[in-house]
């Protein structure tokens, strides 16, 4: 069984490329080329895992996202200064900061109120995300996903959580505006945790985008800690 | 539990016994990290590469066998061609493709052939060879696609025909496992005589249900006792060792038994009439749970024989 330590950066990047899994990924040198098929950023930024400077080799990954009919995007992870200094001077500008969220999954506080599980998604649960913006092909990128997930549902909301070595990832977690204010994001929280708890998986991870203060002041609510970020650079068209 | 390394090369010829004609025999130090099996399956064929961003195809249908290989410390992609595409001409196939990277069309190349996903196989878009060949006669076709990245190689070989006994140049296939840990004989006897047999050979990621690529020769063994008596019933069981609660303990270790039940069922065929998948948690240990290599002991599936005739 996995610990309660908070999981290494290493560990939530494969966690997100296996529990959130692109439709493609191939390399080029040291870059990592992400085929998203509108997914979002998540599965379409390209990353830099080295060796050397990224710049010699930028205009080749800007090629290859074009080819796919992607806009030019990079996912800057945390200690990747240099990089992010490379693709600044090019005119790379910055895209939604991001911060990784973790916390042992049993210390989620029990939900209180009855969720469904169940997978694949059911029809209240697409209406759900479908309202939120996350449409057929965020559903798509669930669907890739190999191993043990679950959609956890209540009236209004709704939230993915996949296992991947260990780790609990949470995805999607979506609250129709009517139906706020109402702890019904707390409740899914806990689900999660109780889901991830019984998959034997230690940690309970998620991401959110440092502007969404609602859901940034949800997660450290319930005692989840910040253990990192990275944030986006889109060469704009 | 420790992950099994399966070795190409050598043990793949050896093992491969007289029924084949051929196998085709990895380099040492192979290790397979993926393998996709459709009974009935179809390919798209790359007959030439990519001309005005379109690869063009032909779709074939049969046995479809999908596999992806790493190699350590690889920097050269004819390196870990050359010698696979000796013996597949030397089986007597004829080439259709043989290209590199830009030759085959670079981006539309990868987009137009099927390969199984990263991290298993991982695809370099600026250095990468592929060699399609087809045996006409038996209807039979093999793609392979080398490519290398940060240090080691990455082969992925599709093979499209008829199934792997009648094939001219079979694929390595169960028999590759490494130490199987016992003959197929010893494997029926002790499960008769003993009613369970530790499946000794599995391999599952940390706090994970899911069950390594295989293949798995306790797997072979145990498809090829059911099939031999459709009467009999089987129930994986899952253990664990002690650290954690109980009840997560109980729920991996009977996820595990599924994952494996659901092995059984996808790649070997046996019928769910015969298997049943169970979680013991911690609670029937083989060794001591106060040392490493207890509790690595600890960490198992077995398989128990539940029919009394």
């Amino acid at each position: 069984m996995k610990g309660a330590a908070p999981p290494a950066a290493e560990q939530i990047y494969a966690a997100i490329d296996a529990t959130w899994p692109p439709a493609a990924m191939a390399r080029l040198g040291g870059w990592t080329i992400r085929e998203g098929r509108g997914g979002g950023s998540r599965v379409s930024a390209a990353t830099w895992e080295g060796p050397g400077p990224a710049e010699e080799s930028l205009a080749g990954a800007e090629d290859a996202m074009r080819a796919l009919g992607q806009t030019p995007l990079v996912m800057v992870r945390a200690g990747q200064e240099a990089l992010d200094r490379a693709l600044e001077a090019s005119g790379w500008r910055v895209k939604d900061p991001v911060v990784t969220y973790a916390g042992p999954a049993s210390a989620l506080p029990a939900p209180g109120l009855e969720v469904a599980e169940a997978w694949p998604p059911g029809p209240e649960a697409r209406a759900v995300w479908a309202e939120g913006g996350i449409g057929p092909e965020r559903i798509a990128v669930m669907d890739r996903a190999a191993g043990p997930k679950v959609a956890l549902g209540m009236g209004g909301g709704v939230a993915y959580v996949a296992l991947h070595d260990g780790l609990a990832m949470l995805h999607a977690l979506e609250v129709l505006a009517s139906a706020r204010r109402r702890g019904l994001g707390r409740a899914l929280m806990g689900a999660a945790g109780a889901w991830a708890a019984r998959q034997g998986a230690g940690q309970l991870v998620l991401l959110v985008t440092r502007a969404n203060a609602g859901a940034n002041a949800l997660y450290a609510g319930l005692g989840m800690a910040q253990t990192g970020g990275y944030h986006y650079r889109e060469l704009a068209p | 539990m420790r992950r099994a390394a399966r070795l190409g090369g050598l043990l793949a010829v050896l093992l491969a016994g007289p029924a084949l004609a051929q196998t085709l025999s990895f380099p040492e130090g192979a290790v397979m990290t993926a393998e996709r099996q459709e009974p009935e399956g179809s390919y798209a064929l790359p007959l030439g590469p990519a001309e005005a961003g379109v690869v063009p195809t032909r779709r074939v249908e049969g046995a479809l066998t999908m596999q992806a290989w790493r190699l350590p410390e690889t920097e050269d992609t004819l390196a870990l061609l050359a010698p696979l595409r000796e013996q597949i001409l030397a089986a007597g196939f004829t080439p259709l493709l043989d290209c590199e990277t830009s030759g085959c069309g670079g981006f539309d190349f990868r987009l137009a052939v099927e390969l199984l996903p990263a991290p298993d196989f991982w695809f370099d878009l600026g250095d990468f060879r592929a060699f399609a060949a087809e045996k006409e006669a038996e209807e039979e076709a093999l793609v392979l696609v080398v490519s290398h990245t940060a240090g080691a190689g990455y082969v992925h070989l599709a093979r499209i025909g008829p199934a792997s006994e009648e094939a001219a140049l079979s694929v390595p296939a169960e028999a590759a496992a490494a130490a199987p840990p016992a003959s197929p004989a010893d494997f029926d006897s002790e499960l008769e005589a003993r009613g369970r047999v530790i499946l000794a050979d599995l391999s599952f990621e940390t706090g994970s249900a899911q069950l390594g690529p295989g293949p798995y020769a306790s797997l072979q063994a145990l498809a090829r006792y059911l099939a031999a008596h459709p009467g009999r019933q089987v129930a994986l069981v899952g253990h664990t060792d002690s650290e954690g609660g109980l009840e997560p303990n109980i729920t991996l270790s009977r996820r595990r038994a599924g994952s494996v039940l659901e092995r059984l069922v996808s790649r070997y065929g046996t019928p769910r009439s015969q298997l049943a998948a169970e979680g013991m948690g911690y609670l029937a240990p083989v060794a001591s749970n106060l040392t490493p290599g207890g509790r690595e002991a600890n960490r198992r599936v077995e398989v128990i024989l539940t029919s009394t005739e």
